[in-house]
């Protein structure tokens, strides 16, 4: 059995143990051979028909593992048990695996962050994204001002290839300057910066033309152009913006940080050469829109407003002009122009500037209207309440006169406003007193900003009625001493139209929010200034005026027209009312509203620097025919129906 | 009955006399059996569980990233065509703004020979003209007094920009 056993049993523990002590013929002489390992002998004959049929499957070579061996061979060789070494590979491998396993957690989870931007860091570039700026409509949602997509073309010289060939093909598509030409190629040529900019607010059409080439060296970036749709409609109060897209005029300005939004940042993959791959923009941070600006203006009213000034100017050569159209019972202004001559260029134009708010002049005669309405509103006189009117008369230290010479005349309120008799202007705020008109002046808004408070604007000058000198003091009743901008005297005149109430101009209706939400803006504040009873008596007398006065221009057919002409002198740069060559240099104005029943809308033309030798000079001839022109447009655009049973001149 | 357990008493024997050859001759070719420990196996069954763990969690991992990715491109490609579709919007707004301007109108106007009118009448309008007028264009307002096109552009413009908030 042991034989058996030890002859043909399997490579077991207990056979390796036994096999030293056994001896067979076979084995003997192996036993004394030295430790390592003998070379496997070739079986004889004789031996391999002892085999048995097992043994004789068994390769030759298999019969040196039943040799016997040394204790200490043996126990190295233990070491290689299979099962162990399974065991440890498994531990080696597993240990391995979850120290790879660990890492990639690691690189996944808290290192993640750090490596990705360390990667990203060199295979792109970020960059901040302007928020679209936002669209500034008319009341009618019409746009007039707006941001359409426009690009940025620039330039690496270190990175052009073939910089004549790559400067002729953008000049080609760009249209660039001779002078931009030759800074490109020096730049080119020196290689010393990064970064040249080729074109700003290029087309976005020909920036899509330059990105497709793929020019080594050549970046196309998104942005943003400001145009107006419209030409220079409104061009005056909506201002504009710098090439950055930045307000630096006009509600440009004043509403910048409202239209600017909230940027965003994008980033960009660029190639090994350091060129832009096109496509591979991503935006990692979302920009906000800008609001929307809503405003009270009308697009098309804007537009005859801006005309019939351009017109008038031109025909009479004055140097410049502005208007507004005000709606009487909430201040909403319709159209606020400005025309002046172009010293360069000798054309009238639509000013960038908005001196219908900026500018201050005496405003004349309008301002007689605010002297009797506070008048009347103390009841210190009636329309019919007489004074004895000479054509001159000395105040102070100065002769004052009426602006045309008449015999001692006894002259009603009415009359007075009428013929616009500055001598009787003086009567009825001499009935009041200096302080208390002031006092009226004020509150008709005279001396400061308005609720616009667009940049710029001006306060106008209204001193204190113990400030005022000499004949200033009675001057001021029919506008000189005192100056205002064209907004505060549309607004002042406006009180008579709305029944006694001011209220503050209105240039914006609403907004609308990047979710595309509306907030109406606040309606305007108002307060009352004169009774309801001194503002119609008043509207009556300017209805006069129109009829039968000095604005007899300004009537409308179809309608009835209350208003008041002014014709003021105009202080020169050199201190006085008198320009280089000796004339006097004239403001005229008309401000007018209708119809004059129920006023709808409250209109101001004011014509500056009409010809002083010429019969235009004045606010009936200057500025009252504009009015008369605009009229119809307003009519028609605000669907104002004129009322058949209302007193015309002709009825009344 | 008892022929039976005779019967089986000797088939055994006589077989046992048979076998007895045969099974030296099967025990001298057979190696010797043995009863051995079962092989502990759990090492070997959480190493593949471990393993085929690991395995597909770096397939999912690797297929999940995959997929973030897919969807990351899809999502920037319709980013980019939000984008421009925006653009386009706007262009042609600009457009619309720009044809509906009074400065060209007044200029196709001039051209056609038309001046602006000095004065102003208001004239009763057919009712069948006003009807055909709605039906073509849009309606009127509360008084009734002047055609409105349905298409305010503010709310165009307002619609999109709901849609789009949010976006570059």
């Amino acid at each position: 059995m042991n034989t058996n056993t030890r002859t043909h049993g399997p490579r077991t523990a207990s056979r390796r143990t036994a096999a030293p002590r056994t001896a067979s013929p076979a084995t003997t002489p192996r036993r004394t051979a030295p430790p390592r390992p003998a070379r496997p002998q070739r079986a004889t004959a004789a031996s391999r028909a002892r085999r048995t049929p097992l043994e004789k499957r068994r390769p030759a070579g298999r019969r040196e593992v039943r040799a016997p061996r040394p204790v200490q061979r043996r126990s190295r060789f233990r070491a290689g048990v299979p099962r162990r070494r399974l065991i440890v590979a498994l531990i080696v491998i597993a240990v391995v695996l979850g120290a790879i396993v660990a890492r990639v957690a690691a690189l996944q989870t808290s290192e993640a962050e750090s490596l990705r931007s360390a990667a990203a860091d060199q295979w792109t570039r970020s960059f901040e994204i302007p928020g679209q700026r936002g669209t500034v409509f008319d009341r009618l949602g019409n746009e007039l001002s707006m941001s359409v997509p426009a690009v940025t073309v620039s330039i690496n010289p270190k990175l052009i290839e073939n910089g004549p060939a790559t400067v002729q093909l953008l000049d080609d598509l760009l249209d660039l300057s001779d002078e931009k030409v030759n800074d490109l190629l020096n730049e080119i040529a020196l290689k010393d910066r990064g970064f040249v900019f080729v074109a700003r607010q290029a087309d976005a059409d020909v920036g899509d033309q330059i990105s497709a080439m793929r020019l080594a060296g050549v970046n196309v970036d998104r942005e943003s152009r400001r145009e107006m749709p419209g030409g220079d409609t409104g061009r005056s109060v909506i201002g504009r913006t710098n090439i950055d897209g930045v307000g630096i005029s006009g509600l440009e300005l004043q509403f910048d940080e409202l239209l600017t939004g909230t940027g965003g940042r994008m980033s960009r993959e660029v190639a090994p050469g350091g060129r832009s791959i096109p496509g591979s923009e991503t935006v990692t941070e979302q920009p906000v829109a800008g609001d929307d600006l809503v405003l009270t203006l009308d697009r098309s009213i804007q537009f005859s407003t801006e005309q019939v000034l351009l017109e008038k100017v031109s025909e009479i050569g004055a140097r410049g002009a502005t208007a507004i159209a005000m709606e009487t019972d909430t201040g909403e202004i319709y159209s606020m122009a400005s025309v002046r001559l172009d010293d360069d260029t000798g054309t009238y134009e639509v000013t960038s500037g908005n001196f219908a708010a900026v500018d201050a002049y005496e405003p004349g005669s309008v301002a007689k209207v605010i002297t009797v309405a506070s008048a009347l509103s103390e009841g210190l006189v009636t329309p019919d309440t007489s004074y004895l009117v000479p054509w001159r008369k000395q105040y102070y230290d100065d002769l004052l006169k009426d602006s045309h010479q008449h015999p001692d005349e006894w002259m009603s309120v009415s009359q007075i406003l009428a013929e616009s008799s500055n001598i009787g202007t003086i009567m009825v705020q001499q009935e009041m007193g200096r302080w208390l008109h002031r006092d009226y002046m004020a509150a008709f808004g005279l001396g400061e900003r308005t609720a616009l408070d667009f940049p710029g604007e001006s306060p106008g000058i209204l001193k204190e009625a113990d400030d005022l000198w000499g004949s200033e003091r009675v001057t001021v009743s029919y506008g000189q001493g005192v100056s205002s901008t064209s907004l505060q005297l549309v607004a002042a005149v406006n009180v008579i139209a709305n029944g006694g109430t001011y209220v503050d101009p209105k240039l914006v209706k609403s907004f609308v929010g990047p979710d595309g939400t509306i907030t109406e803006a606040p309606p305007s504040d108002s307060r009352r200034v004169v009774t309801e009873t001194a503002a119609a008596q008043t509207a009556e007398m300017m209805r006069q005026v129109v009829c039968r006065g000095t604005a007899t221009r300004a009537q409308v057919e179809g309608t009835s027209v209350a208003g008041k002409t002014g014709t003021a002198f105009k202080a020169a740069d050199n201190g006085t009312y008198f320009d280089e060559n000796g004339d006097r240099i004239y403001y005229s104005s008309f401000v007018g509203f209708f119809p004059a029943e129920a006023p709808a809308v409250t209109v101001l033309v004011s014509v500056d620097e009409p010809p002083a030798g010429t019969n235009d000079r004045f606010g009936g001839t200057a500025a009252a025919p504009v009015f008369a022109e605009l009229a119809p447009t307003l009519i028609n655009e605000l669907g104002i129906v004129p009322d058949p049973d209302a007193a015309t001149c002709d009825a009344g | 009955m008892p022929a039976l357990p005779l019967l089986r008493d000797t088939e055994p024997r006589r077989r046992s006399v048979t076998s007895q050859t045969s099974q030296s001759r099967s025990r001298s070719a057979r190696p010797g059996l043995r009863v051995v420990e079962r092989r502990r196996r759990w090492p070997a069954v959480v190493a593949t569980v471990l393993w085929l763990a690991v395995s597909v969690g770096l397939l999912g991992a690797a297929v999940f990233h995959t997929q973030l990715a897919g969807r990351q491109l899809r999502i920037d490609r319709l980013e980019r065509a939000v984008t421009e579709q925006r653009e386009l919007f706007d262009d042609l707004r600009y457009q619309r703004a720009e044809l509906r301007s009074p400065v060209r109108l007044a200029e196709e106007a001039g051209a056609l020979g038309m001046q602006r009118g000095s004065t102003g009448n208001f004239v009763e309008i057919d009712p069948m003209q006003l009807a055909r007028q709605l039906a073509a264009a849009g309606s009127v307002d509360e008084r009734a007094v002047q055609i409105i096109i349905d298409t305010d552009p503010l709310d165009q413009f307002r619609d999109v920009k709901s849609v789009t908030a949010g976006q570059p």
